[in-house]
């Protein structure tokens, strides 16, 4: 089974995490949305989103509603919890200070 | 609050999935179908045919099973589940093989149970027989090398310097050995072993009575009162655990003691039932009267050899201090050992090689059972194959491999604990008495359940693991289409099982060469001469109470008419008594003596082992007479004192010359009870009259004879209270007890017989570890081949029954059954060779470890090794024949259509 190898270990948290808090979404959405965002750069395939999303699920980061998508069909809606709110913005702040002195290791002044 | 809140959703939602499977289940089918949607109404946009599109979006989904599988994985329920339901799996599969479950659970439950059973003794007699100071309570021991002897028993000098001087031990008691002492309130009288100790004893073994009080170092003074301390086993049996027991008189030996408490059920110190002061004369400045036990404690910190090193610069203070008048000094040594490891002694080797060997069938038995899981596992290639396809995973499918060998190991090893608490006590019963502390308790207790369990964990691993051994080489598709059969076995697999069973008879070559070197050697030993002759000789030991028999003219008289009066019952060839029956025993008295006309040499008087005997002993034991005459009725009180030496001694101090004549005196005395006055440096010249043949004395038959001392015991009557009465008849033994009984208390009806035996039991006792290490071996060896066919059975006999196809063809061929059943029977052959020459290069490194418990033959005795192989070669071969027969009657037609 093929991983997304061009996510950086553990980045796919961080981006299921920042998707999900503008509003809930399901599943099919967060691997558009992200896709789009990076404008096709990130590919999320299934085969690690969804054990993403239920482990995130358990670990009570966020939390699920079956509500109605816009094709008057049932899906499964993944929002951000408190905790999971708490968990993005340390997570965003760690990638902040982790991209920063990567740049300034490629490009010294 | 967050993190509780998390904590709430968690543990929510982890009953959800745990409670309400089947809607968790149906929401993650649902998510997906969603997704898939999704993903076909994409390419449908994207310009695709809406069939294409769900194939080719289905394709891009991959294993949809694989993935649920991965998202059920991170409920970390899932565990619980999977557990559940594998046990629940691996219960059915167990049952849909009755006759593998069978074999398996049994050959677990013997090895199991023997292992439980042999741990228990362990646990029970060598690592905790005490309730306290298992690893701390020493015994003290002098060794002097120029009398070639080594002493248990200390002067009160070396006592006190052991007690004064010392800084490794603490908690220094002095004892004498437990005698059986007659216990009296009339009309009840009855004889049990008592022990006089000194005060400190209790002190250092800090357990509290039951009830009452233990004496004081105030009481424990000569002079000081009559009391006594009894044991709760006595308090029971003959008091019924009266608590007004505190304070009332028991007459022991005739005397009157007040009890002052009574110990607990497992104090039992030297072995007794009752426990009175020792009173010892602390004056006694005669460095050379040796007659107590000193035991100790290590202190809190230290070692065994802290204490050693301690006790050896202590013994080199005291030469240099009292050489002089102590010439024995020169060069001696003191050195402490632990009390279990004395009480335990060579039972122990003997215990932990028989671990070693229960070890070795275990092995063998996971090797067994590993190898007919293989072979199931080959049959059960589709079914694994169709699991693989649902969703499983290599790890699940492990995990389930795992469970099930897990639980044929729990279900063994629990069958293996009743066969334990089964065999326990025909276990026990092999073990002499001698060999177990008395307050030992022998069972199977949380401790040995707990080692059983942890060992039965790891034998369901070891199994589980060379079951999934065949797991991860299987790929669906032909383990789908070869529907369990195939023309050749799977290559790894099947070198893999034949590994297997190599080393399962390399390891049986193992515990049977063990086994047979043991029985080689029991089998020596007991043709070993003993000097006399066992049969029919019943021995039973009487004490005289000193208040009524004050002196030599009381005891002689007594024993002179009991032996009349026995000697003439219906069917009793011969009667006479002895200081100690021949064996019996860990320890025998021993005497200094002084040769007339020699000087003293340096390191002191020689020492022989010494024997009071009534004139009729050596008759009766049918020790032969070398040279000179016999004791005879004439050696009375009054007459010539005279002296009998064993051939031993004549060899060793007068080589090459006649013995007879010459003139010996007794030194000092090496006595634990027995002989009254072990101090007898001014005795008189005893003449020697005759020499008899060398006769055992001491039950370790490996080691060398002893120069021997026997007097008469008319001569001796002053010096003994406390002897055996030895009967020679061939009639039934009880009846004989019965009679000798009566013949004793017409004789005072206030005296009792004790420790009836037979010498053939004392004998065979001496033997007690060598006898349980043959016991046992044998029933491993026979365990460890009985696995050994089934292994190599069931190998070869699934080999040709996968070569069916193959056989039918050569045969059609034209090639003759006898060729074919060569064939296949010659796979046993190799099989048999390879293990055996394994087994022997193992065995030969391994048998060393057991010399010690050898007599008589080669730790790598040639004989042995071959026979052995030759045996299982042979096991092999007979394995493989059953099968090869089968092959032999393979209808060519039949054969070649099934394929």
């Amino acid at each position: 089974m093929s991983k997304p190898t061009d996510l950086v270990q553990g980045t796919l948290d961080l981006l299921i995490l920042k998707t999900i808090a503008l509003e809930p979404m399901h599943g099919w959405a967060v691997a558009q949305r992200i896709r789009q965002v990076s404008k096709e750069v990130l590919q999320v395939n299934q085969g690690a989103l969804y054990p993403a999303l239920h482990r995130l699920e358990h670990g009570g980061w966020i939390k699920a509603k079956w509500g109605e998508s816009d094709a008057k069909r049932r899906a499964k809606f993944y929002s951000l919890t408190a905790a999971g709110r708490k968990r993005l913005e340390q997570e965003e702040a760690n990638w902040r200070r982790l991209s920063a002195a990567i740049v300034l290791v490629l490009e010294p002044a | 609050m967050a993190p509780i809140m998390r904590c709430i959703q968690e543990v929510h939602l982890w009953v959800r999935s745990l409670l309400r499977k089947s809607r968790v289940e149906r929401e993650l089918a649902e998510e997906f179908d969603f997704h898939l949607e999704k993903l076909i109404d994409q390419k449908i946009a994207d310009g695709m045919d809406p069939r294409e599109a769900r194939y080719a979006a289905l394709r891009e989904m991959g294993g949809l099973e694989q993935l649920k599988e991965e998202c059920r994985d991170m409920r970390r329920v899932n565990y619980i589940e999977t557990v559940a339901q594998d046990m629940r799996y691996a219960l059915r599969q167990l049952r849909r093989s009755p006759g593998f479950t069978a074999v398996a659970v049994l050959s677990l439950a013997l090895g199991a149970g023997s292992g439980t059973a042999l741990y228990s003794v362990i646990d029970g007699a060598f690592l905790h027989p005490f309730v306290r100071g298992n690893d701390t309570s020493i015994l003290l021991r002098a060794q002097f090398p120029h009398k070639k002897m080594s002493s248990w028993l200390l002067s009160v000098p070396e006592y006190l310097d052991i007690l004064n001087r010392s800084h490794a031990v603490s908690n220094v008691v002095a004892q004498r050995e437990a005698a059986i002492v007659s216990l009296s309130d009339p009309p009840h009288t009855e004889g049990v072993f008592g022990a006089p100790i000194s005060a400190a004893a209790f002190e250092a073994a800090g357990i509290a009575p039951l009830t009452g009080r233990a004496y004081t170092r105030e009481e424990d003074r000569p002079g000081g009162p009559h009391v006594v301390v009894i044991g709760a086993g006595l308090w029971q049996t003959r008091y019924n655990s009266d608590p007004g027991i505190v304070g009332r008189t028991v007459h022991i030996n005739g005397e009157g003691y007040t009890v002052l408490g009574v110990m607990p059920k497992r104090y039992r110190w030297m072995g007794a039932e009752l426990w009175f002061p020792l009173q010892l004369n602390t004056a006694d400045e005669d460095r050379s009267h040796r007659f107590l036990f000193v035991t100790a404690d290590l202190r809190p910190g230290m070692t065994l050899e802290d204490a050693n090193r301690e006790l050896r610069s202590l013994a080199r203070s005291v030469e240099k201090e009292d050489r002089g008048a102590t010439p024995e000094y020169a060069g001696w040594r003191m050195d402490a050992l632990l009390v279990r490891d004395v009480i335990v002694g060579d039972l122990a080797p003997a215990l932990f090689m028989l671990s070693g060997a229960v070890v070795l069938v275990l092995l063998i038995t996971c090797a067994n059972l590993g190898n007919l899981t293989l072979a199931r596992g080959v049959a059960r290639r589709r079914e694994i194959a169709i699991r693989l396809v649902h969703g499983a995973s290599r790890a699940r499918l492990f995990r389930q491999m795992l469970t099930e060998s897990l639980v044929l190991s729990l279900a063994g090893s629990g069958a293996g604990v009743l066969v334990a608490y089964a065999g326990l006590t025909t276990l026990v019963g092999l073990i002499p008495r001698d060999y177990i502390a008395t307050e030992a308790v022998i069972g199977v207790n949380a401790s040995v359940l707990l080692v059983s369990f942890a060992a039965a964990l790891v034998i369901g691993v070891l199994i589980g693991l060379a079951a999934a051994f065949a797991v991860p080489r299987l790929d669906i598709e032909r383990g789908l289409r070869a529907a369990g059969r195939s023309m050749t076995g799977e290559g790894l697999g099947r070198h893999f099982r034949r590994g297997l069973v190599v080393c399962e008879i390399a390891l049986a070559v193992v515990v049977l060469a063990g086994a047979a070197l043991m029985v080689e050697s029991y089998d020596r030993i007991g043709a070993l001469p003993l000097g006399f002759d066992s049969r029919n000789v019943y021995a039973m030991n009487i004490n005289l109470p000193a208040a009524r028999y004050a002196g030599g003219p009381q005891v002689s008289a007594f024993f002179e008419e009991l032996v009349r009066r026995v000697d003439v019952l219906p069917g009793v060839q011969r009667a006479e008594v002895v200081s100690q029956p021949p064996m019996a025993g860990w320890d025998v008295d021993t005497h200094d003596f002084q040769i007339e006309g020699r000087p003293v040499e340096t390191g002191g008087l020689p020492n022989a082992d010494e024997r009071v005997v009534g004139a009729g002993y050596f008759r009766l034991m049918g020790v032969g007479l070398m040279e000179g005459r016999d004791f005879a009725g004439s050696d009375r009180a009054g007459s010539l004192p005279v002296a009998i030496v064993n051939r031993t001694m004549a060899r060793l101090y007068w080589p090459g010359r006649n013995p007879i004549g010459a003139r010996i005196r007794l030194g000092h005395g090496y006595s634990r009870a027995r002989l009254l006055t072990a101090t007898e440096t001014d005795g008189p010249w005893l003449t020697v009259v005759g020499v008899v043949n060398d006769a055992r004395q001491r039950p370790d038959l490996a080691r060398e004879i002893r120069p021997e001392i026997d007097l008469p015991f008319a001569q001796s009557a002053d010096r003994i209270r406390d002897l055996y009465l030895l009967v020679k008849t061939p009639n039934a033994a009880a009846g004989v007890l019965a009679a000798v009984r009566r013949e004793v208390e017409a004789l005072d009806g206030q005296i009792s017989v004790q420790n009836f035996t037979s010498l053939d039991r004392i004998v065979a006792d001496g033997q007690g570890p060598r006898r349980l290490a043959v016991v046992l071996l044998a029933l491993f060896g026979g365990l460890a081949l009985l696995l050994v066919v089934v292994g190599v059975y069931a190998v070869i006999a699934h080999n040709a029954s996968q070569r069916t196809g193959e056989v039918g063809l050569r045969m059609a061929m034209g090639a003759a059954p006898a060729a074919v059943g060569r064939m296949i029977a010659g796979q046993g052959l190799r099989l048999g060779l390879s293990g055996v020459l394994l087994g022997v290069l193992i065995a030969a490194g391994l048998t060393r470890s057991m010399s010690s418990l050898l007599y008589g033959v080669a730790a790598t005795d040639p004989f042995t090794f071959v026979a052995v192989s030759l045996l299982l070669i042979g096991v092999s071969l007979a394995a493989g024949y059953i099968p090869a027969r089968r092959a032999t009657k393979i209808d060519p037609m039949t054969a070649l259509r099934s394929e």
